[in-house]
């Protein structure tokens, strides 16, 4: 007996500390881990204790004879892995006791309750030599971020990490301020005012631009637009999209441009049974779409996609093609390359039969979005066209400046050393930053909880170095001040209203929730009378 | 891992004594510190297994929160060190004025769980009890196990009595209120059980598992939802069906039993209908379990907490072995079999009368004893009623009964009102915070071990007698070593053996070990002084590294020698149960102000509460909490995650609460160990509600047979708590 570690790893590393051997690698001490796309377990070196279920947020740890088929093949990939990467287990380190939190109140404003901003808000409750207060702001009615807007809606194990959220959402030293935006509502130097910090962890909304003729013509669009439509997100719930084209072209290949093909090429009955907002559903119903190219500029080698995401497409009743792609080995392949490469070639030589294909397609940078009104084709270097009425650009998010806060319009992100943002080189008192409107859009959601453990460890050693900011103030003067500015402001309650709702909704149809995909909406079925 | 120092590290194989796993390990000892624990690969039982618990104790050795010299209470209730020559000066003058105003009856001992892994321990205490002529011993069994004695008392004629699961063998493996998949078994020592139930499956057989909660091993199996306390109506039901249908092994019965009628009428009296309304088990799968029990070629059936700490546990623990004796599978391969110890103690102690129930009775409340302990649900109206026999002054050894007990609030008012309180433990706990001296105690590696409970109960009966691994931390000392100490204030022994006090006052104490050494030496597996080269000595065992595999499994047509009844037959009619069954079918409907049920649920990282300062063991997302279904929530007005007030007839505590549908509609699950106190510190910064906060110390509610607390199935009602950030 052994566990595995499977497809839906989620990075966050949960399970590292609770392995009594050690035998859970890439630690994130380690220098593999900023790259690995997910972690192993050594079968040589498990003892079946368990730990690592018991402390997955996800659920993506498992009994090698608890696999099911389309997981079987993980049991190797683990093993696999320290044939590689031969390494010497022992237990992870523990933090030191943070002992019992005593004294007067840390207040700290954290902006933006995505996966970086609950991570925050978890080591600081968890951390904290001081009571901590937290005001945890969002611009929308709902928390989660991406792993609402953004995880597709056939991965429900990997927003199962929203149970750890829930907890940080529940907790009494949090309050809650959605539907309130910091610049619109409430300024950054109120912020200030009352908190002794502020951590920024809106993330990076916004799809990174092509750079190309035809960008803007109908019938394009950026993934983060798609991803949000198909999610219900509100900024994006009432776009127009046309399923009526035989192919889409999806450019970029990474985890996303994978989510998309999947979701436009699956059986929708199959999505029937998710969270999948009830418009794409219906609009999927009818697609005629039977084929999704993605185009990658550069090599398989290069591919963008994780492994265990490609692997999750075997299991579809689709054919998938490889085209354009040296499938050769490099010669001193990483794990995670000669992982990738082996998959492909299996893919690539896997038999067709006609099925809605996807096609992977390499070496093909798009110079031109042809069409009049409408799309029509994409022109790619070095090819011909293909003809399309759909192309969705999917090469990455990027962050977007905040009122009173510093930004680098070159990075897209805010400036910053260790998570203290700066300004001139210089740290501002009591401003700190997290997740990718700090590091850039990268990482997986497991990933945050590192670069949210470095930027509450430059709080706390502030705190105890006296360089916060002068602010602080009281929670009851700045929910006044809120609820003054924003009178629809949602405290927990009101956030739990319209979970319910869609949660209740969600079970009396069999599916996990059915979502509210409309601001106004939310606000309406939340209002009291 | 790393070494402290230039010297060398040696490794000796051990055995872990925080379960009835009894997981064999090899530690990594350098400079007298265990630097590592792993698995024994080469272990007869757990065969290179171990979890996460095992692996980690030697931390709680060096715990900075341990407790490793003798702590004093001072007035405002914080502790100093002090010698132990100051703490049994102190300690014997206040139990000489105990002595002198109340006498030897009112001073008592209670142990915790560890004591039944600990043999010096566990014979002090008789002996300090038997010396003092005190009636004042309880034991956590009371809170765990006591139904297993009483019904063992009945039916095999000594509460030592018991079969266990042959599950490496069975087609058909019927569990009750049990999670092995996290609790590694008990009442049964099966090593590696997961996989041992999996196997079941993976060889055509069937495995299910009766929880109100789709608990771990339900989800790997099948699972059968049922309301917690209402394991007798199922099992009743059943017996009803195997004798309608004519489904019972007659043969089997005829040769091995007596009284089957009695157990006919008893099964008569459960209705199918009514059986399936109070345990949500339908009429149709009530049947279905009865029928697949009767015609599985073999048939293991298996209950523990959760059906052991209902009203009616030694009913339910009858129902349970009925279920198994009437399909012909008691004494059978794959079936239910008896243990075959190393070092036959139970026998002695089934012989020798110091096993045994009923003769006496505890001088509050009347409840019997079992194996001369009372049980813990007396112990706070032992304290606080006056009159002869008063409970004045307690010694406690590895309890944390304030968590562990019913009514914890009352336990506490009780210790409160002592004279004397000393605590033998590694921890200023809830419990322990309340004694005029903390004693410290070796703790397992430091002392030494031999399986004196599990090795009765092992699917593979194996041998294993061990050296301490590392000297005591500190000044702590054997628990026995600091009883004897104790008693000697008094100017006693604390030994139950003929003559002890004699020899005793000529300052002759004979070592723990002696008597067991001698039983196994002259038992089925002993060397017989010598005449038998092969056979087992506690010497020969010290000197052999890891553990002796006595055969690869029970034998089976054994059952005339297990059986301690002198008819040899095992005894199914018993007025006491029949009136346990009136009792049951005479009870209204739940009382519609706490229409839920609540049962505790068993954590994974959890065992008893000394692994809840262990680092490791605390990291991640560990939360105390309770379960509830969407349904009920709903009925209830409470949402997922809100801090609820939890409360019963007898209690109420705040927690947050999870909207799961692994709970079936009707009962609650909680947590059980949280809410902790005293100087440990990261066991009271895990925070949390002491679940028997809500628990009922009340004697008419408990079973009556065996004194069994009633924790699993007490009426709760949840209430939403205002907080701030409702609107």
């Amino acid at each position: 007996m052994t566990y595995v570690i499977t497809q839906n790893c989620c990075n966050d590393a949960s399970c590292v500390p609770v392995c009594p051997v050690g035998c859970i690698h890439p630690t994130p001490d380690e220098p593999d881990y900023q790259s690995a796309e997910m972690l192993y377990i050594d079968p040589k070196s498990c003892i079946d204790c368990g730990a690592c279920v018991d402390a997955c947020p996800v659920g993506a740890v498992k009994a090698v004879d608890e696999l099911t088929p389309d997981l079987r093949q993980y049991a190797e990939i683990n093993a696999a892995y320290f044939l590689a990467n031969p390494v010497v287990h022992r237990p992870a380190d523990l933090p030191a006791f943070p002992g019992l939190p005593s004294g007067r109140p840390l207040r700290v404003a954290i902006v933006g309750a995505g996966p970086a901003g609950f991570y925050a808000a978890d080591e600081l409750l968890r951390n904290s030599p001081l009571p901590v207060e937290i005001s945890l702001i969002d611009r929308l009615p709902t928390p989660f971020g991406l792993v609402r807007a953004g995880v597709a809606p056939d991965h429900p194990s990997t927003k199962e990490v929203t149970g750890l959220f829930r907890w940080v959402l529940a907790d009494p030293r949090v309050s809650i301020y959605f539907n309130t935006a910091v610049g619109d509502h409430v300024s950054h130097d109120e912020l200030l005012e009352h908190h002794h910090a502020v951590i920024y962890s809106y993330g990076a909304s916004t799809g990174k631009r092509l750079g190309i003729p035809g960008e803007d013509l109908q019938g394009s669009f950026s993934a983060t637009e798609f991803v949000g439509w198909y999610n219900g997100h509100p900024d994006h719930a009432q776009r127009q999209i046309n399923l009526s084209t035989p192919r889409v072209v999806v450019i970029g290949n990474g985890n996303v441009a994978l989510d998309i093909a999947r979701l436009l090429l699956r059986d929708p009955e199959e999505l029937a049974a998710t969270d999948i907002a009830d418009h794409a559903l219906e609009a999927l119903r009818a697609s005629e779409v039977r084929e999704v190219v993605v185009l990658g500029r550069r090599d398989a080698l290069h591919s963008a996609f994780t492994t265990p995401e490609l692997l999750a497409l075997e299991a579809l009743d689709i054919d998938i093609h490889v085209e354009r792609a040296n499938l050769d080995e490099p010669s001193t392949p990483s794990f995670t390359q000669r992982l990738k490469i082996e998959a492909l070639r299996r893919i690539a030589a896997a038999p067709k039969s006609g099925r809605r294909r996807l096609v992977l397609r390499y070496r093909s940078a798009p110079v031109e979005i042809v069409g009049d009104v409408g799309v029509s084709a994409i022109r790619i270097m070095e090819s011909a066209s293909l003809e399309t009425g759909l192309v969705l650009s999917s090469v990455g998010y990027q962050g977007e400046p905040l009122d009173g806060v510093p930004f680098d319009s070159s990075t897209r992100t805010i400036p910053n050393l260790a998570g203290r943002v700066l300004r001139d080189g210089e740290p501002l008192a009591g401003v700190y930053v997290g997740g990718w409107i700090r590091r850039g859009a990268n990482g997986v959601i497991g990933t945050n909880r590192f670069d949210a453990r470095e930027t509450v460890a430059s709080v706390l050693a502030d705190l105890d170095a006296g360089a916060l900011g002068p602010g602080g103030g009281s929670g009851t003067d700045f929910e006044a001040l809120v609820r003054h500015r924003r009178p629809a402001t949602f405290d927990r309650g009101r956030w739990q209203t319209l979970d319910d709702h869609e949660r209740q909704r969600g079970r009396e149809a069999g599916r996990p929730s059915i979502k509210v995909t409309s601001t106004e909406e939310m606000v309406t079925l939340t209002s009291h009378g | 891992v790393t070494c402290p120092s230039a010297a060398p590290a040696v490794e000796k194989a051990t055995f872990c004594a925080i379960c009835e796993a009894a997981c064999g390990l090899i530690a990594t000892v350098v400079d007298d510190e265990v630097v590592n624990l792993r698995p024994d690969p080469d272990h007869p039982s757990s065969r290179g297994f171990a979890c996460s618990k095992g692996v980690e104790f030697h931390t709680v050795l060096k715990d900075p929160d341990r407790v490793t010299v003798p702590m004093r209470r001072l007035p405002d209730g914080t502790f100093e060190p002090a010698t132990w020559k100051e703490a049994f000066d102190d300690i014997g003058k206040r139990l000489r004025a105990v002595r002198r105003a109340h006498g030897t009856q009112a001073i008592g001992l209670a142990f915790g769980n560890p004591i039944a892994f600990n043999f010096g321990g566990g014979l002090a205490s008789n002996g300090f009890v038997t010396a003092l002529k005190t009636h004042h011993q309880y034991a956590s069994s009371s809170v765990d196990i006591n139904n297993y004695h009483a019904a063992g008392d009945m039916l095999y004629g000594s509460t030592m009595a018991y079969p266990i699961p042959d599950l490496a063998s069975t087609d058909f493996a019927l569990l009750l209120g049990t999670n092995p998949v996290v609790s590694k078994g008990s009442m049964m020592t099966t090593g590696r059980v997961r996989d041992v139930l999996v196997d079941v499956v993976a060889r055509g057989g069937r495995v299910v598992v009766v929880d109100p909660r789709r608990s771990e091993t339900a989800s790997l199996f099948e699972h059968v939802p049922i309301r917690p306390g209402a394991d007798p109506w199922l099992l009743g039901a059943m017996l009803q069906v195997l004798f309608a249908e004519d489904l019972i092994d007659h043969a089997a019965i005829s040769a091995q039993t007596s009284g089957i009628e009695v157990l006919r009428d008893i099964a008569g009296r459960f209705d199918l209908d009514r059986a399936a309304r109070e345990s949500g088990v339908p009429v149709e799968q009530i049947v279905e379990l009865a029928r697949a029990a009767a015609a599985a070629s073999t048939f293991a059936i298996h209950g523990r907490c959760g059906v052991s700490l209902g009203q009616f546990s030694t009913l339910t623990k009858y129902l349970i072995d009925a279920v198994g004796i009437v399909t012909g599978n008691l004494d059978k391969r794959g079936g239910l079999v008896f243990g075959d110890p190393m070092a036959d103690l139970d026998a002695i102690m089934a012989k020798s009368g110091n096993a045994g129930r009923n003769r006496w009775f505890t001088r509050v409340h009347g409840i019997g004893e079992i194996n001369h302990t009372a049980p813990l649900a007396v112990i706070a109206d032992e304290i606080l009623t006056p009159g002869e026999g008063q409970l004045r002054a307690l010694v406690t050894m590895s309890s944390n009964f304030v968590a562990s007990a019913p009514d914890a609030l009352r336990s506490v008012r009780a210790l409160e009102s002592l004279d004397l309180m000393i605590s033998l433990d590694p921890y200023i706990t809830e419990t322990t915070r309340h004694a005029h001296w903390v004693l410290p105690s070796t703790l397992w590696l430091e002392r030494e071990q031999m399986p004196i409970f599990t090795q009765t109960q092992a699917a593979v009966p194996h041998a294993q007698w061990v050296r301490p691994v590392v000297p005591p931390r500190g000044q702590a000392r054997d628990d026995g070593w600091i009883l004897d100490q104790i008693a000697r204030t008094l100017g006693l022994t604390a030994s139950a053996m003929p003559g002890a006090q004699v020899l005793g006052r000529l300052g002759i104490r004979l070592a723990p070990h002696v008597m067991i050494d001698g039983v196994m030496r002259a038992g089925k597996h002993g060397d017989l002084f010598g005449l038998r080269r092969s056979g087992l000595s506690r010497r020969k065992l010290l000197n052999h590294e890891g553990a002796v595999k006595l055969a690869d499994a029970c034998e089976v047509g054994v059952l005339e020698e297990k059986l301690f009844t002198k008819d040899k037959l095992v005894h199914l009619a018993h007025a006491e149960l029949v009136e346990e069954v009136d009792r049951l079918v005479a009870l209204g409907g739940d009382d519609p102000a706490f229409p839920l049920r609540l049962f505790s649920i068993r954590e994974l990282r959890s065992q008893n509460s000394w692994m809840h300062n262990v680092p490791r063991l605390t990291q991640g997302d560990r939360r105390c909490r309770a379960i509830i279904s969407a349904q009920d929530a709903e009925g209830f007005g409470i949402r997922d995650r809100d801090v609820v007030r939890l409360s019963s007839p007898w209690g109420e505590i705040e927690t947050p609460v999870v909207i799961s549908d692994e709970v079936m509609p009707g009962s609650l699950g909680f947590t059980q160990g949280w809410g902790h106190e005293g100087t440990w510190r990261r066991a009271v910064a895990a925070g949390g509600a002491n679940y028997n906060v809500l628990t009922p110390a009340d004697t008419t509610l408990i079973d009556r047979p065996s004194g069994n607390a009633y924790l699993n199935g007490i009426p709760v009602r949840v209430d939403p708590v205002a907080t701030r950030g409702e609107s």
